[in-house]
């Protein structure tokens, strides 16, 4: 019988097979981390906040300048022709239904008065939408970084097609900015998208009947302060996968709004 | 703990490269479509290289199968190249075919993406619990034999159970291998490789159309090339194994029928293990019920 000769077979290459096939699983699992982690897309945000004779806020236009992908998926995707191109119609096509989808989560935009109270904001109106010949991301508030005097662009660099929608959302009660100061924050509560006022001064101030930017009024960019933690849970989420509700309210920035009593 | 400045400098930095890459590709191509198609194509080619060293593509049932299977490298080879190809050509055929020529949305497309993926899982697992049931077969013939108490319909049985033949060498064995590899391919290669897609959507929207379909063959050689330097060390590790045992052939057939099983056993847990990952992740089409995603078509 060769019964026993086997099992010292079987006992000599046993180890030796549990180690290759150990060793290739963890190199396997090791490299096959999720390559596509939250956020997905990035939009950069121009907020204009339209105050009344009395230095209260009565509104605010959003300005929201998506990326160059989501520009180039949404050209794709939005049109029966699959082409690649949108027209004017279509353009603002999309922006009407991206805020209608947009609807049920508030438009993204959380306002707060000066006591903390939540102010709601009525339907989105004065929506426009165009292709924008934007500058990269990356010689804003990077090139600030970098070199803090570094001058405006405008050099002639590569510039992108990408789209911008613009719309106005009215409080539903008029916030006083002269006692107090109000607050508020534009995001994804999922972090899908990562949205962040970029450019220099890309909050501003207009007089709700001349139009005319006001002085007394400032606003201030609070960036958000993450934590670690919170980063490799974002980035390990996949392209798929659900965030944890209220994610995004961690990667958001706090707009303070605050106006001088003399006028 | 990074402090904010840094965090907020990385997320710009992020929000950056994007834009970057993307429109310098695209400038690219409309500049000099030659240098962006070579490039495009041998992106595909390290994708796939460095792709294939992850989980899933076959790896393990091709590794299991080569475990399995004496003299099967050129065989194991041959399935590699095939079911790589297939896979590409599983991607192209989503995107052109269903995508573009029959007019279905890109969430339709990455749908049905899933549903090839979750029915190569089920195909993968079937093909391990053959394997698995052909190893206890075998065992259950080589302890018959063994116990001496052989039937003549088992075929010659030598005096000497050194000599017992099984049919692995013959006819049956021939068409059975020709089966086993073309289920092997067709399991590992209606699965079109996510990547793959999102190359091809890609390449279309930055007006690459043919150098993307370029790519993703590109990309299939790259895969073929990670799993095939695999499946060599496969064989060498078995052959290197090989070399410490006693090489008599009763010895050899009952380490076959171990392998068989063990494959076929880690075959299935493999399958197992995907579809239970899948289950776990939401639906491609998920994505798109984002409010910014939901009009995309």
């Amino acid at each position: 019988m060769t019964g026993f000769n086997n099992k010292g077979a079987w006992r000599q290459i046993a180890p030796r097979l549990c180690l290759f096939l150990l060793a290739f699983f963890v190199i396997a699992f090791c490299l096959s981390r999720p390559v596509y982690a939250h956020p997905h897309a990035w939009i950069s945000l121009r907020t204009s906040v339209i105050v009344n004779d009395t230095g209260e806020a009565v509104a605010i236009r959003q300005h929201w300048l998506f990326d160059s992908a989501y520009s180039a998926y949404a050209s794709q995707d939005f049109n029966p022709r699959k082409d690649g191109k949108l027209s004017h119609a279509d353009l603002l096509k999309l922006a009407h239904e991206n805020l209608s989808n947009l609807k049920s989560f508030g438009y993204f935009t959380v306002i707060e008065d000066g006591n903390g109270k939540s102010v709601s904001t009525g339907d989105a109106k004065d929506i426009t939408s165009l292709f924008e010949s934007a500058p990269h991301d990356l010689r804003r508030r990077i090139s600030g970084l970098l070199a803090p005097k570094a001058p405006p662009s405008g050099d002639g660099a590569a510039s992108a097609q990408k789209i911008a929608m613009e719309f106005t959302l009215s409080l539903s009660r008029p916030i006083d900015l002269k006692l107090r100061s109000a607050t508020y924050r534009i995001y994804d509560p999922t972090y899908y998208v990562d949205m962040a006022h970029v450019e220099h001064s890309a909050v501003s101030f207009v007089h709700d009947k001349t139009g005319r930017p006001v002085d007394t009024c400032h606003a201030k960019v609070e960036l958000p302060k993450v934590d670690q933690a919170l980063i490799f849970q974002a980035a390990a989420l996949d392209r798929n996968a659900t965030a944890p509700k209220d994610l995004g309210y961690y990667f958001s920035e706090k707009v303070i709004l605050s106006c001088s009593p003399q006028k | 703990m990074f402090s904010a400045e840094i965090i907020q400098w990385i997320r710009d930095g992020q929000r950056a490269f994007g834009d970057l890459v993307f429109n310098q590709l695209q400038s690219f191509a409309q500049g000099h479509p030659f240098a962006a198609s070579f490039s495009l194509i041998s992106a595909g080619f390290f994708y796939g290289v460095a792709h294939a060293i992850g989980p899933g593509h076959g790896k393990v049932i091709v590794s299991s199968y080569l475990l399995a299977n004496r003299n099967s490298l050129k065989r194991g080879l041959l399935i590699i190249v095939m079911s790589s190809l297939l896979q590409a050509m599983t991607a192209i055929a989503l995107v052109f075919g269903y995508y573009y020529a029959l007019d279905a949305t890109r969430s339709e497309a990455e749908h049905a993406a899933r549903t090839l993926e979750i029915a190569s899982f089920v195909l993968v697992g079937c093909i391990g619990l053959a394997l698995a049931a052909r190893g206890c077969a075998d065992f259950w013939r080589l302890a018959h034999n063994a116990l001496g108490g052989s039937h003549a319909s088992l075929g010659p049985v030598a005096p000497c159970c050194h000599h017992a033949h099984l049919p692995s060498h013959g006819a049956l064995d021939q068409s059975r291998g020709y089966a086993s590899m073309v289920s092997i391919i067709l399991s590992v290669g209606i699965r079109p490789c996510t990547g793959a897609l999102m190359l091809l959507f890609f390449s279309c929207i930055a007006g690459l159309t043919v150098p993307g379909i370029l790519a993703i063959f590109a990309m299939a050689v790259g895969t073929a090339a990670t799993t095939g330097a695999l499946a060599l060390m496969v064989v060498q590790s078995r052959n290197l194994a090989l070399r410490f045992v006693d090489k008599s052939e009763h010895t050899l057939q009952i380490m076959h029928a171990g392998l068989r099983l063990a494959g076929g056993v880690i075959i299935m847990l493999f399958a197992a293990l995907f579809l239970l990952a899948l289950s776990g992740s939401e639906d491609a089409a998920a994505a798109h019920t984002h409010p910014l995603y939901k009009s995309l078509r």
